[in-house]
């Protein structure tokens, strides 16, 4: 049986960008609370990790650890990420129904199409090598779902990005993280996981690079562009053997040293 | 951020709900603990979503219970999904209020209020 662990890592993402640091605007948690996890809520998280190995020292049961990057002032990460593009296409859909009313009907007036029209979400662009603008297919929504009607609106932010997992944690070959794709709607997409060698005891720490994507309006166009951070965290690995959380004892087939 | 596992198994929230809001560096303090002081003026505007810490778990709010001349509340769905969120807007400046907010978690029957460690909405205003 694989024990599962989620780390969420949580961004204050215009904190952030605007202080252009994640020291005070980054918490973590995992879901070890039980096992004694330290610092769970804060940016200096150590997650206890359980060993279950076999006294020759190989591993009895494998440990996966799953990070979730989230924003705090976006759309809830229960929508999924590519909630943007879904929720633009019902919009799109009713908004072309709209319009196709009104042009039926003998007199229309321009202001009520083109009001329907600026109804429709706008996309974020990237900056190409020539500066030339290229369009994404991200719609530019706020935080409860509707498109941004204001330039000056606050826009709900797109979340972290964890680029890479490195760090001694790797180096000693801890853990084993991969970016890995899921279709659970929740990660929708890429998503970090690493396998864990729980029979390398003691406290390791590994580092997270992370992209926070900043807006900025030019050519009246909103402007994705990526800013990049690192941010470290530990992993304590003890000899400790599991318990189930439930009953406070043991699980079936584990060896107790 | 709800432990959802964590809250059905010491059928308690104590301990198990991170809090955080996005006004830290205008003055909110407590941010991932059941105790949130979250800093507000008149007018600004107030979004509650309650998301698992586990994808699998369910998690939703069913009520947010806050005094009604300081926020006047609504309940919204995001469009296209089955999942709500409260949505205030603060109505004058205060000095400090506790709120609370009722969870329905996993397919428990029984909801969960934030009774032993409670939020606060916190201002500038300072009575006498």
């Amino acid at each position: 049986m694989n024990q599962q662990i989620t780390i969420l890592v949580v961004v204050d993402v215009e904190a952030a960008l605007t202080q252009d640091s994640l020291e005070n605007n980054l918490y973590l948690i995992d879901n070890l609370k039980n096992d004694g996890s330290k610092g769970i809520g804060s940016n200096n998280l150590t997650t206890i990790i359980n060993g279950t190995h076999w006294l020759d020292k190989s591993q009895a049961s494998e440990v996966i650890i799953n990070w979730q990057p989230i924003s705090i002032a976006s759309l809830p990460s229960t929508l999924g990420n590519s909630y943007h593009k879904h929720h633009s296409s019902i919009q799109l859909t009713n908004c072309i129904g709209e319009i196709d009313k009104l042009v039926s009907h003998e007199k229309i007036k321009k202001s009520a199409i083109r009001d329907k029209i600026d109804s429709i979400p706008q996309v974020y662009y990237i900056e190409g090598k020539g500066g030339n603008l290229i369009a994404t297919n991200i719609k530019v929504l706020d935080i409860i779902g509707n498109p941004l009607k204001e330039k000056k609106d606050v826009p709900s932010y797109n979340p972290p990005q964890i680029n890479n997992i490195t760090g001694e944690a790797v180096s000693r070959e801890v853990i084993f993280p991969a970016q890995y794709g899921s279709p659970i709607s929740m990660k929708d997409g890429f998503y970090w996981s690493a396998s864990v060698d729980t029979s390398k005891e003691g406290i390791h720490s590994y580092s997270m690079q992370i992209t926070l994507y900043d807006t900025i309006i030019k050519q009246g166009k909103f402007i994705l562009v990526p800013k990049f951070f690192e941010f470290n965290a530990n992993l304590q690995i003890s000899t400790h053997p599991m318990v189930n959380g439930f009953t406070k004892g043991a699980l079936s087939y584990l060896p107790i040293i | 951020m709800i432990d959802v596992v964590g809250v059905l198994s010491s059928e308690s929230l104590m301990g198990n709900l991170y809090l955080f809001d996005n006004n830290r560096r205008y003055g909110s303090n407590n941010e991932g603990t059941g105790i949130l002081k979250t800093f507000v003026k008149e007018g600004d505007q107030i979004i509650w979503t309650a998301v698992p810490i586990e994808p699998e778990a369910f998690a939703s709010i069913t009520s947010v219970d806050i005094d009604e001349n300081i926020c006047h509340l609504e309940k919204g769905k995001f469009e296209g999904s089955d999942i709500d969120y409260w949505k205030a807007t603060v109505l004058k400046n205060i000095d400090s209020i506790s709120y609370q907010i009722t969870y329905k978690l996993g397919n428990s029957i029984n909801n969960f209020t934030t009774t032993e460690e409670v939020p606060f909405l916190i201002g500038t205003e300072k009575t006498t």
